[in-house]
């Protein structure tokens, strides 16, 4: 089992979404699960271009009160 | 008693506050370790035009108006509650107030192998004498692969990486062998820059500059010796030649409560006031604090300007205000944005060049005498505010 | 030391004939500036609050735009000033709408629209 690591970028305008998640993916394990949280509209295709580049796999996203949730699980490390 | 103020680090966020202040007779004393102040964006042109660096240069001596104490030192520890300040050498310097100013550390111990790249060929970032040692090798090559990359996302002037590949580009087709040389611009964002709209100003210029533009590429070690870096994401790519900026922190020293630091060590402060948190008598400016906004020359000037403006009992407000400017062959966009408005479409054009021009022929004067240039980029500043020209410059 | 150092640097740029030139011609341009009166006039405009009514006056987001399309302006003035040199036949309404089919014309007209609607915007 992997650690489960929560990134907030609630508030946070173009990059500082991806940028918190480059951070946290440079830390993490293969088997992790990253958990981030952001506001900024433009976070959802970024993520997408992301995840295909990186092979990593996008378990969740959902948007509920215009935050974005996504559940990475890092597999490509 | 007159109230003590210490300014620690004589970069633009220092020496704008502790010049400013000084007009108004507080006992001013600022905190450097180097004899010299150099001008950051002056690498660019050192490693990638072969300019002198001296011309990037000047002493800090002739930075501070005279009525300033200067200290040559360098900061070991500040303690906020004890309001004190120790440097390396053991001296301990009390304050009434304190303005850090110290710029972002660069760690170069990041990314493996990044200590050995940068030793063997220079950088753009380090200093002028590594610039002018990526010179030396750049200015010989003549074939092979050029690469210009990033440790991390967060870095000091965030247009540095593409200005290196404009102005890479510039010198090769000079010398006559673009065809013979790629330059690949390897950034660790979605986009040719952080901004869509930015990035969709920026690389049509950087196609028709002869510019490969590899996207989603943040380095996460490099091979020294086959000199090949791998990226966090998965990819490789073969150099000849390459300049990676390094990892930024916080500044390299002891700063108690150790609460008043993010994880990457800087320091913690009201986006708006630059004051740190906690403290009603201690500010960080500049690179060194955690705002939200661009870490360049422009937003130290302006932070200070603010924190000045506080200390007389003002209450400003610092915007974050960015104006990055983006330089190729005869022209120059700046990336305009704001805590409230992203960056806004500025196209490329020459009269930009030309301010920005005057903006580097003005820098040592606006940095001594900054209530001279006050006006004029207060006027310049409101007349290009996103909310006035938010549909484009 | 240093201030020595840097004293004669400057004796010896003294030494060279094109600077003595040089300097004896700006000290006649400040005489001939000193009685114009010009010199004072230069001398008021530096004034701190002279130099910031000046930008206030020429640093506007207007001028700023207007700056950064001179070159196009400039392009199109040039065009517009070539055509005067011809000569023009008078044009009636019948002639005005015949004109508009050529797709350059219609180009301007849309051109002058977007004029009248930044000149009646706010």
């Amino acid at each position: 089992m992997g650690e489960r690591i929560v990134v907030d970028a609630k508030g946070m305008a173009c990059p500082g979404p991806i940028t918190k998640l480059v951070k946290a993916y440079r830390k993490a394990k293969s088997g992790d699960i990253i958990e981030i949280y952001a506001t900024d509209p433009g976070f959802k295709p970024d993520l997408e271009a992301w995840i295909k580049r990186t092979g990593n796999e996008l378990v969740e996203i959902s948007e509920e009160g215009g935050v974005i949730k996504a559940v990475i699980k890092v597999t490509a490390k | 008693m007159t109230e003590r103020i210490l300014v620690l680090g004589a970069g633009p966020g220092g020496l704008v506050s502790a010049n400013l202040l000084a007009l108004h007779g507080y006992d001013v004393t600022v905190v450097e370790k180097s004899e010299y102040h150099l001008f950051q964006p002056g690498m660019l042109w050192i490693a990638f035009q072969g300019h002198p660096p001296e011309k990037y240069m000047r002493p800090v001596k002739d930075l501070v108006k005279p009525t300033v104490n200067l200290v040559q030192g360098k900061v070991a520890e500040v303690n906020l509650a004890e309001r004190t300040v120790t440097l390396e050498d053991g001296r301990r310097l009390d304050y009434d107030r304190v303005i850090i100013a110290l710029g972002a550390h660069l760690d170069y111990d990041a990314v493996p192998g990044h200590s050995s790249l940068v030793e063997e060929f220079g950088d753009y970032f380090r200093g002028a004498d590594y610039a002018a040692r990526f010179w030396s090798h750049f200015k010989a090559m003549s074939r092979g692969t050029l690469v210009i990359a990033a440790a991390d996302p967060l870095y000091k002037c965030p247009p540095a990486p593409l200005k290196a590949a404009f102005l890479a580009a510039e010198t090769l087709r000079r010398r006559g062998v673009k065809d013979s040389v790629s330059v690949v611009l390897a950034l660790p964002f979605i986009h040719e820059y952080p901004s869509e709209t930015v990035a969709e100003i920026v690389a049509p210029k950087l196609r028709e500059a002869g510019v490969e533009v590899k996207t989603m590429f943040t380095v996460d070690s490099i091979d020294a010796e086959n000199r090949v870096i791998y990226s966090l994401e998965g990819e490789s790519i073969t150099y000849d030649l390459a300049a990676v900026i390094p990892a930024h922190k916080g500044p390299a020293i002891r700063l108690l409560p150790e609460e008043a630091r993010d994880d990457d060590g800087f320091i913690k402060v009201d986006k708006y006031t630059l004051q740190i948190e906690g403290y009603d008598d201690a500010y960080a400016v500049g690179d060194c604090n955690n705002a939200p906004t661009s870490k360049t020359g422009v937003t130290a000037h302006l932070g200070a300007e603010v924190v000045v403006e506080r200390i007389l009992g003002f209450d400003s407000r610092f915007n974050g205000r960015t104006n990055c400017p983006i330089v190729t062959d005869g022209e120059a966009s700046f990336v305009i944005s704001t805590y409230d408005h992203p960056p806004i479409p500025v196209k490329f054009s020459i009269f930009k060049r030309l301010l920005e021009d005057a903006f580097i022929a003005s820098y040592w004067s606006s940095l001594r005498d900054p209530e001279k240039w006050s006006p004029i980029f207060r006027a310049y500043f409101e007349a290009t505010d996103p909310s006035r020209v938010g549909g484009g410059w | 030391m240093a201030e020595r150092d840097e004293l004669m640097e400057v004796i010896d740029k003294l030494g060279q004939p094109e600077v003595r030139e040089a300097l004896v011609k700006a000290v006649d341009l400040l005489a001939n500036l000193e009685r114009s009166g010009l010199l004072d006039l230069l001398i008021a405009l530096t004034d701190e609050d002279v130099v910031k009514r000046i930008v206030q006056l020429v640093m506007t987001t207007g001028t700023m735009k207007l700056a950064d399309n001179l070159p196009e302006l400039l392009d199109k003035l040039g065009a517009i000033a070539a055509t005067l040199a011809e000569p023009a036949e008078p044009l009636g309404i019948t002639g005005l709408l015949e004109s508009l089919k050529d797709p350059a014309v219609a180009r301007g007209l849309s051109r002058l629209v977007t004029v009248l609607r930044a000149l009646g915007g706010d």
